[in-house]
């Protein structure tokens, strides 16, 4: 008797331990605290926002009826993504490059369900193990993807509403025998029922993830796709190295002008002043470069590069860095590079003349180019000196700038798009 | 703790203790004890004398003065507790005539887990039967979660007390596992090579003193005291084969050697649900692995004295291992390689001496050694695989995994390892221990360790990696033994040099050291039934050279970096109702761990660099209940859970992650077993065995999540999307079976055994998205010589 109640006794005593060990002070609850929406924002618009955290991952939100102008992300529902780089907007369906868990290669499609929550709706697999499937969403049902495994000189064609892919655009006839041949790798544009496709042709250094062109320039292929021929390829020397990276395309067309504009980062490893980076210019009309017209960054900072495009009327928009930088030789990483460095800029074609917008500066933790929405350009900056992690809105009329709104211990923002009713 | 000392110092036997008393209880020391007419030594001042032997029945006898004082014949059964007591009749006798008073048992396994520290022992003796490696013991023992990367071969991380990884040290008989090749891992090593397996959940013994955060685990090699030789050769699904052999002989002279060698082979050709591409989409399906194969040899071969007047025992051993391993996938279980393999191949030289001296009051015990590696990791082909094993594109960029490797190294390391014990008094005993570890390498990869700064590549650079260890303890026995305490502090410090960039792209050695101190304390109350511990250590893991110097290429230097640091506390209770033929054992234990500085991967491109980031707190409890209804059954289960959060985040930001799951760690897990014996089924002495374990994994997450959208822990998720949940189908947990049936022989050389494994055909998960084996029969051949 006397054992049993001494086992009780333990028993009770650690039913007693593990039940205050395992209490928490905080209480769980899901309720949103973003309740201070805002009546001068529009009814009708879904904001679709892209937080991350130190490691890159994080989710895809969408505010409807609870849009404020300081946004705690806290308790609202989400789309989990592994990395939660800012993606592309067609319609009602978001894009971005590989799948939710970052390990799948490949374009993944997003929308919104019943509720307004952020789902995955398809994904187009890559046969290529590597980050590199760029990717353009012309139409609902006309879509251009690169899988290098499938053929460097190959543009594949999918469809944005099934997530299928539909065949291939075969370019092998450009091929110079080059270890490495792409034809859309970071480019891929439509104008005109015409796809402009960066054609690069040269090798990769060890350790180096830019490919050095075995010409020094740059080139365009021009596919007509009306004929279903190659129209033209066009080059221009004095840079290299069309395009970044996959998930932040580096081209432009300027919805006012029709003129397609395409940045150059040039070899981001040397950093050579004979060959900046370059903004360059394709006219409407045309297949090939406007060999008149090159905005150089050498003219703003050097060493540095052009990582930002957006063209809307004759302007560019665009950052200029305020010191010299360098994405290999900044020693640890993130020390230069990753400063609030990077200052929004508006650049007239004609005058060349740079205009620093008053908006937050940005650290490059956001790779989003700005976008053109009702009369507004939208600029996403993460800073961290400001405190500053949300999207400014500036008026290219009007030149009046606002905060559309910031995000409250939220993470960083790492993309943004608006979605209409 | 002084148990678990006297089981440290004859680590590689069956302990006995002759424990010798005047008439009047008092310690008798001095006299000389023969086992079988060999002299084992003198009863030191508290009347004992410890020395191990073997299974067996042997005569002791105490003598004085060459005067037989005691005779008899006493039974040491390994696994049990064998601690014999003599009476003298008067504390002058001449005469012949003792009394045997008392026999207490007390196992190593049971010494060790009496200490001071959160320790669990997995005795090995009664095991040798079982298929299977290591891991798969480790993984149902209480607290204790294996992760691991497929089958056999793969890697394995050991979770104790929600740290894993670097955090927890793994060594072999003291010296870290890592200096003896993949062939000696927890990932490939059967049963029949240890004699048992000690884990030490966050607060690490003076003994295994090192830079551990988390805890560590001792595998301690099998050996003998008595002539011996075992084979067993294991067939499995997967094409699997496993073989030991185990040897050990011994001369009048004490003069000793053996070997204990093993071998492992495994196509890992299980089938896995994947996606697979067609012309126009992807679908899962369910292929059989293709490019997994893993083969692994490890021999050791020994020489020794014992018992001589300048040595208890000198022990010389030579090591080979080789281990060649396919690669098959990525963690996301996505990408699939057709042709990369990583082959190595090491050479190792071991010393080991151990002497008692002045009365055996100062114990000592040393061991180093040498080892030499030759590592290939080849990663050259210019083509492309899917799932089914196709070539789907050929003259693509060298390289399936990354940008391809060829991969050729060098290494060279020396260890060495400083026991002393000194005994002030019967209750009192002063402790000391070092670890001295370095390590150089040399080597070249003109594919994947050329600089992106100046072309160089990194690994012709040669660099070097050195940490002292040390520690120094105080026990104490109070309270009529019933209390021991140990108080200790210890000293880490390190070095290396190696490849550097600055900021301006030039390239130069740079060196960098640190030194840390951390200390710990221990308290035990034994008392009846009754258990109860409470252990403390502020823990320190150094980093190492990778963290520092990074590969120059993917992940950039940081000499900035500091040590990882935590306090680790534990309380663990014990309560014992022990009958004749059945037994009842209630365990607990809650921990707590403050994490600071913890060491973590910035992503970027083109750098990555380990920074100094994250903060983690983590309160858990395991509980673990034995019973034995009668001597034929036993059963149990054990339930740990363990909540590891992110603390202390100063970026406004990211505050929103703060209390937020530490991600792909499981939180929830335990296990649950069934195991009979019967014996003189078909014959006398032959005996049956049937086992059932099975083991539950609740669902865990591989990204971070804001605590308060966190999922309860059973209902249903409702604000995101599953796919980054683990197990990603929906199930709220993974639970697997394990049965098993052996038979013993009753010459009781042979022993047959069949199992099967997973016999749910379950998807198991235990790391990211890696998928583990389904279901697999095993069967098993142990044969002993003599």
């Amino acid at each position: 008797m006397k054992r049993s109640n001494s086992l009780r006794s333990v028993l009770a005593g650690i039913a007693a331990c593990m039940l205050l060990f395992s209490c928490s002070s905080n209480d769980d609850n899901n309720t949103p605290d973003n309740g201070n929406s805002d009546d001068t924002l529009p009814k009708n618009e879904t904001w679709i926002i892209y937080n991350g955290a130190a490691n890159w991952s994080g989710g895809v939100y969408a505010l409807k009826d609870n849009k404020s102008r300081e946004i705690n992300l806290s308790g609202l529902p989400f789309l989990q993504v592994t990395s939660s780089l800012g993606g592309r907007v067609f319609g009602k369906s978001l894009f971005k490059v590989n799948d939710v868990s970052n390990a799948k290669q490949g374009i993944n499609k997003m929308g919104l369900d019943a509720t307004g929550k952020v789902v995955d709706q398809g994904f187009l697999a890559s046969l290529s193990n590597a980050y590199e499937t760029n990717y353009l969403v012309a139409s609902a049902t006309e879509g251009y993807y690169w899988d290098k495994v499938r053929g460097g000189l190959k543009l594949q064609k999918f469809n944005p509403t099934t997530m299928e892919r539909t065949g291939e655009i075969d370019f092998s006839s450009l091929s110079e025998g080059q270890p490495l041949e792409s034809i859309g790798q970071l480019i891929i544009a439509k104008r005109e029922n015409k796809l402009y496709l960066d054609l690069l042709l040269g090798d990769k250094a060890a350790g180096n993830w830019q490919v050095t062109p075995v010409v020094k320039e740059v080139a365009i292929a021009v596919y007509d796709l009306t004929t279903n021929k190659i129209e033209n390829v066009t080059k221009m020397g004095t840079t290299t190295n069309l395009g970044v990276f996959i998930d932040h395309v580096l081209w432009s067309l300027d919805e006012v002008t029709g003129d397609l504009y395409f940045a150059s980062v040039g070899d981001m490893k040397t950093q050579p002043s004979d060959y900046s980076s370059k903004i360059l210019r394709i006219k409407k009309g045309e297949v090939n470069f406007d060999t008149t017209f090159a905005l150089d960054m050498k003219s703003y900072q050097f060493p540095a590069e052009f990582n930002r495009l957006f063209a809307y009327n004759n302007k560019i928009y665009t950052t200029i860095p305020s010191r010299a930088v360098s994405y290999y030789g900044g020693g640890q990483h993130g020390v230069r590079y990753r400063d609030d460095v990077w200052f929004w800029n508006e650049i007239d074609v004609t005058t060349k003349k740079a205009t620093r917008l008053n908006i937050p500066p940005d650290n490059f933790y956001t790779t989003q180019n700005p976008f053109y929405h009702n009369g507004d350009i939208y600029f996403l900056s993460n800073s961290t000196s400001d405190g500053f992690s949300g999207v400014n809105q500036y008026n290219p009329v009007t030149k009046e700038i606002k905060e559309t709104f910031r995000l409250k211990e939220s993470g960083r923002i790492q993309g943004f798009d608006i979605i209409k009713d | 703790m002084f148990m678990f000392l006297v089981g440290l110092f004859g680590a590689n036997a069956c302990p006995v203790y002759i424990h010798i008393e005047d008439n009047l209880g008092n310690p008798a020391s001095g006299l000389t004890v023969l086992v079988n007419n060999k002299s084992m030594g003198i009863s030191n001042s508290s009347g004992i004398l410890e020395f191990s032997l073997n299974d067996g029945n042997y005569t002791i006898e105490i003598v004085k003065n060459d005067i037989i004082k005691s005779r008899k014949t006493v039974s040491v059964v390994c696994g049990q507790d064998n601690h014999f007591k003599f009476q003298l009749d008067s504390p002058n006798s001449d005469s012949a005539n003792l009394k045997e008073v008392t026999i207490q048992n007390k196992s190593v396994k049971k010494q060790i887990e009496e200490s001071p520290f959160s320790v669990q022992v997995i005795d090995f003796k009664k095991q040798y039967d079982k298929a299977g490696d290591v891991g798969d013991f480790l993984n149902r023992a209480s607290g204790v979660k294996i992760r691991t990367n497929g089958n056999i071969g793969s890697q394995v991380q050991v979770n104790l007390g929600g740290l894993q990884g670097k955090a927890v040290r793994i060594f072999k008989d003291g010296i870290p596992i890592e200096l003896f090749g993949h062939g000696f891992s927890l990932g490939t090593i059967p049963v029949n090579m240890l004699d048992r397996v000690e884990i030490y959940k966050g607060v690490m013994p003076v003994y295994l003193a090192s830079d551990a955060l988390g805890g560590g685990v001792n595998l301690v090699t099998r050996t003998s005291t008595k002539d011996f030789a075992e084979v067993s050769y294991e067939i499995a699904s997967f094409n699997t084969h496993r073989a030991t052999a185990n040897l050990y002989l011994q001369n009048k002279n004490n003069f000793y050697g053996g070997f204990n060698g093993s071998f492992n082979y495994s196509d890992n050709n299980y089938k896995v649900n994947v996606p697979i591409q067609n012309a126009t989409n992807e679908e899962y399906r369910n292929v059989k692995r293709f490019h997994d194969m893993t083969r692994s040899n490890y021999g050791e071969a020994f020489v020794g004295l014992k018992e001589k007047t300048w040595a208890d025992d000198l022990r010389l051993t030579l090591i080979y291992s080789d281990f060649y391993k396919q690669i098959q996938n990525d963690a996301g279980m996505v990408s699939v390689y057709g042709q990369a393999f990583s082959k190595e191949q090491n050479y190792t030289g071991m010393i080991n001496y151990r002497k008692k001296f002045f009365d055996d009051k100062l114990k000592v015990n040393f061991l180093t050694n040498y080892s030499h590696f030759n590592t290939k990791f080849i990663d050259t082909t210019t083509v492309r695989y899917n799932w089914l094993g196709e070539v789907i594109a050929e003259n693509m960029q060298q390289g399936e995994i990354r940008t391809g490797n060829n991969q050729r190294m060098k290494y060279n390391f020396v260890s060495s390892r400083l026991n002393l014990e000194y005994e002030l008094s019967d209750r009192n005993f002063l402790e000391f221990s070092q670890l001295y570890y370095a390590q150089r390498r040399k080597g070249s990869d003109p594919l994947g360790a050329v600089s992106v700064i100046d072309g160089v590549d990194v690994l012709t650079v040669p660099a070097t990696y050195r940490k002292d260890n040390m520690a120094f303890a105080w026990r104490s026995l109070w309270l009529d033994k019933k209390l021991e305490s140990i108080v200790a502090t210890k000293y880490y410090h390190y070095y290396t040099d190696g490849y550097t960039t600055d900021n301006y792209g030039f390239a130069w050695k740079s060196s960098k050291d640190d030194s840390q101190f951390g200390y710990l304390g221990g308290l035990k109350w034994e008392e009846n039934n009754y258990l109860l511990k409470f252990s403390y250590e502020y823990a320190t893991r150094l980093p190492d050279e990778y963290e520092i110097f990074g590969d120059a290429r993917l992940v950039k230097e940081n000499l900035d970096l500091n040590p990882e640091k935590s306090h680790n506390l534990n309380l663990n209770g014990q309560y014992s109702i022990i009958k004749e033929n059945s037994s009842l054992t209630f365990s607990a234990n809650l921990f707590y761990r403050k994490v600071q500085d913890i060491i973590f991967l910035e992503l970027d491109i083109p750098f990555n660099r380990y920074i100094n980031y994250e903060n983690s707190e983590i309160k858990g409890f395991e509980f673990e209940t034995n019973y034995a209804p009668a001597k034929w059954l036993n059963t149990g289960f054990n339930v740990t859970y363990q909540d590891i959060r992110r603390v202390g985040i100063k970026e406004a930001a990211f505050k929103y992650l703060n209390d937020s799951r530490v991600p792909n760690i499981p939180f929830l897990f335990g296990n649950f077993w069934a195991n009979t014996f019967f014996g003189n089924l078909f014959e006398k002495g032959d005996s049956l065995n049937f086992t059932w374990n099975a083991n539950y994994t609740h669902r865990f997450f591989l990204v971070e999540i804001p605590k308060n959208q966190e999922p309860p822990l059973f209902g249903s998720v409702k604000d995101f999307q599953t796919s980054l949940i683990i197990p990603r189908d929906g199930r709220i947990g993974q639970f697997s079976n394990d049965v098993g049936v052996y038979y013993h022989f009753a010459d009781k050389k042979t022993t047959v055994s069949g199992e099967c494994r997973n016999i749910g055909d379950v998807r198991l998960y235990d790391n990211f998205n890696v998928q583990r084996p389904g279901r697999s029969f095993h069967l098993k051949l142990v044969y002993n010589f003599f």
